[in-house]
Parts: structure tokens; C-alpha cells; sequence
């Protein structure tokens, strides 16, 4: 027999055998799975505003506003508010600042985490905008409504698009590999 | 367990891409249709129960770890098979167990009904002497055997397997001593 022929034999024995499987260990297979399948939604908002909180920090090195950047290099905030104006500026900021938390989480949770954050449709983004105003206002930060709202805008849509995308990229490079 | 009556009608590669989507009714469907194939493919090559029962949830666990990288493109059985064989083959390595290959029974009794003479075969021992003439002369299936000739029915698979390989090794002139 060759080794062609024997590996085929196998595959057709495969489909041809019969003989189930005791029922306690098809439960337990079946509720890991089930339970994998279903994260807790809290501990994937926990961990989401974790990591938001680590990269969010970061990008304040960058940002005039807190006293916290360690350049003291300011050129790319004031290239946004010059060639943009004050309320795309306010959106870019946003964006940024979500948005890379959002990169950082795409690749470092868990498909299925990535998954419950995508079907929130925009809620966990849009709370932990939030909390990130509300840690800013504890700090000093001084907030007018429009540039707020601005501010949320482009911090929820940059999150939620760099999310998609990423969780998209993954699975297809995933399915490549 | 209650499963979606629209899933039930799906193929296997409909049900892997809900699956991949999260969907955990699917893996059930997928599970129950093809637990069977895998159980007692696994329980024709390995001697030990326990260890049976080990090499299966290991497959559907790296079903469920690997499910990414199923390309639907392909048949989902024959993943699911390739996944089962490398699994018993990494554990029968890991652990050197001896586990028993495929046989093609049709072949192999046409090559003992050409030459039912078991006494031709000296280096047949005289319980595998028994077993190939309750099996081929008889036509007792591995359960009968095994009551037969009390042992277990992985040890009359067992024996059967080494008395075939002898048998051919006889008859290719390897085994003429």
C-alpha cells in the first residue's frame, strides 16, 4: 500500500466510523466553548478602559494641554489648530487619543473581546470618552460643549472604525496563516 | 440541548463561519454531527480509554483554538480529520504510546481467504491464530472477540492489527526465517 493510499484509506475510515462519545465529556467540551464564545462584558470593558487608560497617558506626552509632554514640542498640535481650525483640531485630538488605545486593544484582546466590543455598536467607546473627559476635568481641563461634543465625536467614531478595521485585518491575516 | 432549527440545516462551512463569528450554537451543530467520527476513529488506533478520551477533547479544543484559520473555501471534515490525526499523533509521540495505523480489512481478507491456512503463518502466535479465525472465519465482530477470548475490545484491535502485519510481512518474504 502506498503512503497516498493508506492516508486516504485513513480519511475514508474517518468518515465511515461511528461510535459517540460519552455524554459528560461532550458537555464538558461543549460549555468550555460556550463559555469561551461568551467573554463577561464587564471584564472586557475593564480591560478595554485599561489599556485606554496606559496608551491614553502616552499620548499626553504629546498634548500642550496638561503640562505633561516631555519634548515640550508642541509643532503637531499647532499644525492641526492652524490648518484645520480649533473644532476639527478638537476632533484630530479626540481621535488620537482613542483611536490608539483602540490599535493597541485591536491586537492585544482576544477575538471573541474584540467582538462584544464591536457589537456594543459604539457604547464602550462612547463611555470610556466619558470617563476620559471626566479624569480631564479632575485634572484642570477646562471644557466648553461644542469642542466637547467635537472632542467625543472623534474620539468614539476613531475608536470604534480603528477597532473594526483591526478585528477585520487580524481574522484575515489569521486565515492566511 | 435545543439547537436553532436554521443551523441544523446549514453545511459545515456555513456553520464554521457563524462559528468563527462567535456563534456557539453552531459549534454545537458541528460537534454533534462529527463527534462520532472522531470518537471511534480515535478508539480504533488507541489501546487506553483515558487516553482516548484525552486525544478527543485535545482535537475539538484545537478545533476551537484553530477555528480562525479554517479557510471555508475547503471542507470542514476534512480539517476536522487532519486536526484529529495530527493530535493523535503528537500524543502518541509525546507520551510513546504505540498507536495502531489503519488496516484495510477488505485487503487484508482478501489476503487471508486466498490462504486460510493460519498454520502456514508460523510466527503467528496461537491467540492471534484464534482471533484472525474468529474474525475472518467466523466473522465475529471486535465485541464477540473480545468476550470470546476474554481481553478488551482495544486489545483484540490490537493484537489483530500485529497479526495482519505479520501476515504481510510473511507474505512480502520479510517474515521468512
Amino acid at each position: 500500500m502506498t503512503k497516498k493510499n493508506k492516508f486516504k484509506d485513513d480519511y475514508n475510515d474517518f468518515i465511515s466510523s461511528k461510535e459517540v462519545a460519552p455524554r459528560n465529556i461532550s458537555h464538558s467540551i461543549i460549555d468550555r466553548v460556550k463559555a469561551d464564545l461568551n467573554p463577561s462584558k464587564q471584564l472586557v470593558f475593564i480591560k478595554l478602559l485599561s489599556l485606554q487608560l496606559f496608551t491614553g497617558l502616552i499620548t499626553m506626552f504629546f498634548c500642550p494641554q496638561f503640562k505633561m509632554s516631555l519634548t515640550n514640542n508642541h509643532e503637531l498640535f499647532h499644525y492641526f489648530h492652524h490648518n484645520f481650525g480649533e473644532h476639527i483640531c478638537m476632533m484630530i485630538c479626540g481621535a488620537i487619543f482613542l483611536g490608539s488605545g483602540a490599535i493597541v486593544a485591536s491586537y492585544i484582546l482576544d477575538l471573541e473581546e474584540l467582538r462584544v466590543i464591536k457589537n456594543s455598536k459604539g457604547l464602550y467607546t462612547l463611555a470610556i470618552s466619558g470617563l476620559s473627559l471626566v479624569v480631564f476635568l479632575i485634572f484642570g481641563a477646562k471644557l466648553y460643549l461644542d469642542l466637547t461634543l467635537l472632542w467625543v465625536l472623534g474620539a468614539s467614531l476613531a475608536a470604534t472604525v480603528m477597532l473594526a478595521f483591526n478585528y477585520f485585518l487580524r481574522r484575515r491575516f489569521l486565515q492566511l496563516a | 440541548m435545543i439547537l436553532a432549527g436554521n443551523a441544523q440545516k446549514m453545511n459545515d462551512e456555513q456553520l464554521m463561519i457563524k462559528y468563527q463569528d462567535g456563534d456557539h450554537q453552531a459549534f454545537e451543530v458541528l460537534y454533534l454531527r462529527h463527534e462520532s467520527k472522531v470518537y471511534a476513529y480515535l478508539r480504533k488506533r488507541l489501546p487506553d480509554q483515558d487516553q482516548v478520551e484525552e486525544v478527543f477533547q485535545n482535537t475539538f479544543l484545537k478545533v476551537h483554538k484553530s477555528r480562525h484559520h479554517f479557510n471555508p473555501k475547503f471542507l470542514f471534515i476534512q480539517w476536522l480529520y487532519t486536526v484529529a490525526r495530527s493530535e493523535l499523533l503528537d500524543f502518541c509521540k509525546k507520551k510513546k504510546v504505540v498507536h495502531i495505523e489503519y488496516i484495510d480489512q477488505g485487503e487484508a481478507k482478501e489476503e487471508i481467504d486466498s490462504d486460510l491456512d493460519l498454520d502456514n503463518y508460523k510466527n503467528l502466535s496461537d491467540k492471534e491464530k484464534e482471533l484472525l479465525s474468529l474474525k475472518f472465519i467466523s466473522d465475529n465482530d471486535y465485541e464477540e472477540i473480545s468476550n470470546a477470548l476474554n481481553i478488551s475490545q482495544s486489545n483484540a484491535r490490537k493484537i489483530f492489527s500485529r497479526a495482519i502485519k505479520k501476515i504481510k510481512g510473511t507474505l512480502s518474504g520479510e517474515g521468512n526465517d
